[in-house]
């Protein structure tokens, strides 16, 4: 019974993870780093819950969380790619930005309630033992997402598009010379990037808590942008990550409610150690992945 | 109607070709014609407007004045109007994606095509047993090493529907010698298919053995153009190459060598089963065993990346040696840090000086105080009036032309770059200089300098480790030879009775063709 809480937790709790991480793959994989992405996160998270309220249709309220999550997203890569700023100082700037516009727009959503995604079992699926429930008796977006990572990955590794969205990241001079325009690329990353994210925070919200709480994405975008070393910036990958992360959220509130005697600050943390020993285990093996224009990113930071 | 003629021979044709960056002229009155089935190379010094020319051919640069013909019209050129005109430039810095494999980058480069993976594959196979240029589709280019790559970059070019034209810049800069002769066998056999094929290049030896037309390039503009009929003259080639005063020089290599007795010669640099480990902490190298006797160039011969740069690294102590022992001037200094080895008389030139030998916002004077001459002291900062007085009196930084101390690293180009690098680690007066490709890069005349300095230097008792990929070179100025392959070292061999072939074998074959 305390496992498949556990796993159902995990997979409910991680899957807006798991849409930030291929966000932030997205734009990496063009060669720019999202700080943002929690920004991103958080004003999904608003739109989808003003969307579905005003609408009361939870799919405009993703239509609406992509929108804003796009927007914020597009500042970053207007600010970045054509005005050359500080990726790194301008991404910490939007997630502040973000964080702080969300909570003025959300104050009115405090109390309000909507109508969002609902839990719908997969008739058989859902009653295999342990897992069945985990897994196949969930929300419309967390089986969205299931599909949505190896999509992500054909149209990364095997189509034309997906090649010169990579190319982009590696090395843009050489793009050029074949007649892509790596700008284009750029913006193109950075914002279905951001729109992904969006996509996360709106699970968030309408369809993990069905609650509109201000930071309630509580670091999971800035999560996300960590966890991308962990999944080798490939969404094969990223679903360890975001479970990892998801699993850790779901085992804090159990033991919470096992009335387990540790300081629930302590237990808070622990999402974030488990994502910090992630990634210190998977730390020596990631530089060959790592997309060579981000290195240029982290060079002319610190130099 | 004369135009269509035109088109019928010459696939390019340029007229009165100029370009200005700011003041600079980089080409003047640049007319020259490309024809299909024809080898044409365009010599010159480095920095005499080669690479310039080829990016105004391929749309890179946008000429100041004069017209591009393509088929007999007059067109704009950019690169993507290059690529679909059938145009074709093998870059030196290879546009390749290491994080991609072959099938990859040749799919990047295929904009327009349609063609499915399998069926890309299929083509590059076919192309390649053509033109007998050994690929691995699925092989991701960061495993390859720079004749693996070059060919991947050939291939490209020619997987290409309507390639016609092929640009190549300084090709066999990164080949072995029998590497080299492949690939004018290919260039050969690319011209009994019609290709117009442009070879830039400073090596004067292989372009007089395949090229149909040279033309010579100096400070920009055309000086000479010789057709094979009537006969190429080497010594006016490099005449017109590098003005006629400088080509008088020559260094006087036999002489220089007639002094050095390997028997009663000290002994100034030593090692003893010493291991090199590269980057992914395999012995790349094993057991070396070796002695530099004081005022001994020892050169060292081995395809690029069989941990030539790894080696020096370790010698010099930047990189964590995998065991044994190093001895400099009797000290040992196996566990010496680098500043203790820089103090003991180390020097070094990495190969690439950019990444690894200068920080692009120091100026060069600030450089010679780093790892170079002592720093004077005046009360408790450096005494940069002394600093400049003595960089400036310093025949090294003469005669290399190396320019206006207070310029920074990131304005200059390569060649300076390599200049400045090369008077900091001669100028201190080192007991051994590590030296790694230290004429790359350079012109001719530069280089003999460089030839002349390191030979003067072993005339001061003082130890060279050099390493090239020129066999020439390795040849012309070492005392002895060791060759690098099969993770391990081979020889000392002596140049003078032994021939590159020889070593050329041992390189490619190592263990089997060695004694």
């Amino acid at each position: 019974m305390m496992i498949e809480t556990l796993l159902s937790g995990a997979i409910g709790s991680g899957t807006s993870v798991l849409y930030a991480i291929n966000g932030e793959i997205f734009s990496e994989r063009v060669g720019v780093i999202n700080l943002g992405m929690e920004g991103c996160m958080i004003v999904g998270a608003l739109a989808a819950y003003a969307g579905a309220y005003a609408a009361g249709n939870p799919w405009i309220g993703v239509l609406c969380a992509m929108a804003a999550g796009g927007v914020i997203a597009a500042m970053h890569a207007y600010l970045v790619i054509s005005r050359k700023s500080n990726q790194l100082a301008t991404g910490l700037t939007l997630m502040f930005f973000g964080l702080g516009i969300a909570a003025f727009f959300g104050r009115n959503y405090v109390s309000a309630s909507v109508t969002g995604f609902q839990k719908i079992p997969v008739p058989l699926l859902s009653s295999i033992p342990i897992i069945g429930n985990a897994l196949f008796n969930q929300d419309a977006l967390t089986y969205l997402s299931y599909f949505l990572t190896p999509a992500l990955w054909l149209l990364l590794f095997r189509t034309k598009f997906g090649m010169r969205l990579r190319g982009t990241g590696e090395d843009e001079n050489v793009v050029y010379a074949y007649g892509v325009n790596p700008t284009v690329m750029r913006y193109i990353g950075v914002i279905a990037g951001g729109m992904l994210s969006a996509v996360g925070g709106a699970q968030l919200s309408i369809a993990y808590t069905h609650t509109w709480i201000e930071g309630m994405t509580s670091g999971r975008g800035v999560v996300a942008v960590a966890l991308v070393v962990l999944a080798g910036w490939s969404p094969s990958k990223a679903l360890i990550g975001a479970y990892i992360f998801g699993g850790a959220q779901a085992l804090q509130t159990i033991l919470q409610q096992q009335g387990v005697n540790i300081s629930p600050f302590l237990l808070l943390m622990l999402p974030y150690v488990f994502t910090l020993v992630a990634l210190f285990v998977a730390s020596r093996r990631q530089k060959q992945s790592m997309p060579a224009e981000l290195k240029k990113v982290i060079e002319s930071s610190s130099g | 109607m004369i135009e269509r003629e035109i088109s019928k021979v010459s696939v390019m044709k340029t007229e009165n070709l100029t370009i200005k960056f700011g003041d600079f002229t980089a080409n003047k009155d640049i007319s020259i014609k490309f024809k299909a089935g024809e080898i044409h190379a365009v010599v010159g010094e480095n920095g005499a407007g080669k690479s310039t020319l080829m990016k105004m051919l391929y749309g890179v640069y946008k000429p100041t004045s004069g017209k591009i013909y393509l088929d007999g019209c007059v067109r704009d050129i950019t690169p993507s109007l290059a690529i679909n005109s059938g145009i074709c430039m093998v870059f030196q810095d290879f546009r390749l994606i290491p994080a991609f494999t072959v099938l990859e980058n040749i799919s990047l480069a295929m904009a327009e095509s349609k063609e499915k993976r399998s069926e890309l594959k299929k083509r590059i196979i076919e192309v390649s047993n053509k033109y007998n240029i050994p690929v691995d589709p699925d092989m991701y280019v960061w495993e390859m090493d720079l004749g693996q790559r070059q060919r991947v970059e050939i291939l490209k070019g020619l997987m290409m529907p309507t390639s016609r034209m092929l640009i190549f810049d300084e090709p066999t800069s990164v080949l072995t010698q029998k590497e080299a002769e492949a690939f004018i066998e290919l260039l050969k056999q690319l011209r009994e298919d019609k290709y117009a094929i442009v070879l830039i290049t400073h090596k004067l030896n292989e372009v007089i053995s395949c090229a149909d037309v040279i033309t010579v390039l100096r400070r920009g503009e055309i000086t000479d153009c010789m057709r094979k009929e009537d006969g190429f003259d080497k010594k006016r080639l490099i005449a017109k190459m590098m003005g006629e005063e400088t080509a008088e020089k020559e260094v006087k290599y036999s002489e220089a060598h007639s002094e050095f007795n390997e028997e009663k010669a000290e002994t100034n640099f030593s090692c003893e089963n010493l291991s090199v480990i590269d980057d992914y902490g395999r012995k790349i190298i094993k057991n070396i065993n070796l002695e530099i006797k004081k005022g001994e160039i020892l050169g060292v011969a081995g395809i690029s990346g069989r941990g030539q740069r790894e080696l020096l690294e370790t010698i010099f102590g930047i990189r964590k040696s995998g065991g044994g022992t190093i001895t400099l001037d009797g000290k040992d200094i196996t566990n010496a840090s680098v500043a203790k080895r820089l103090e003991a008389g180390m020097s070094l030139i990495s190969e690439d000086p950019k990444r690894d030998n200068v920080a692009g916002g120091m100026t060069i004077e600030e450089h010679m105080i780093l790892g170079g001459i002592e720093v004077p002291q005046k009360g408790l900062g450096i005494d940069w009036e002394s600093v400049h007085k003595t960089v400036e009196a310093s025949p090294v930084v003469k005669r290399l032309g190396v320019p206006e101390l207070d310029r920074t690293m990131a304005t200059l180009s390569g060649g300076n770059i390599q200049r400045a690098v090369l008077a900091r680690a001669i100028i201190k007066n080192p007991k051994l200089l590590l030296a790694s490709y230290p004429s790359r890069g350079l012109d001719v005349g530069t280089v003999q300098m460089v030839h002349e300095t390191l030979l003067e230097m072993r005339g001061k008792g003082e130890s060279v480790l050099l390493i090239s990929e020129d066999l020439d070179e390795l040849f012309n100025i070492s005392d002895r030879i060791i060759v690098i392959a099969d993770n391990r070292i081979y020889g000392k061999y002596n140049p003078r009775e032994t021939d590159s072939m020889r070593i050329g074998e041992i390189m490619l074959g190592g263990g089997k063709n060695a004694d």
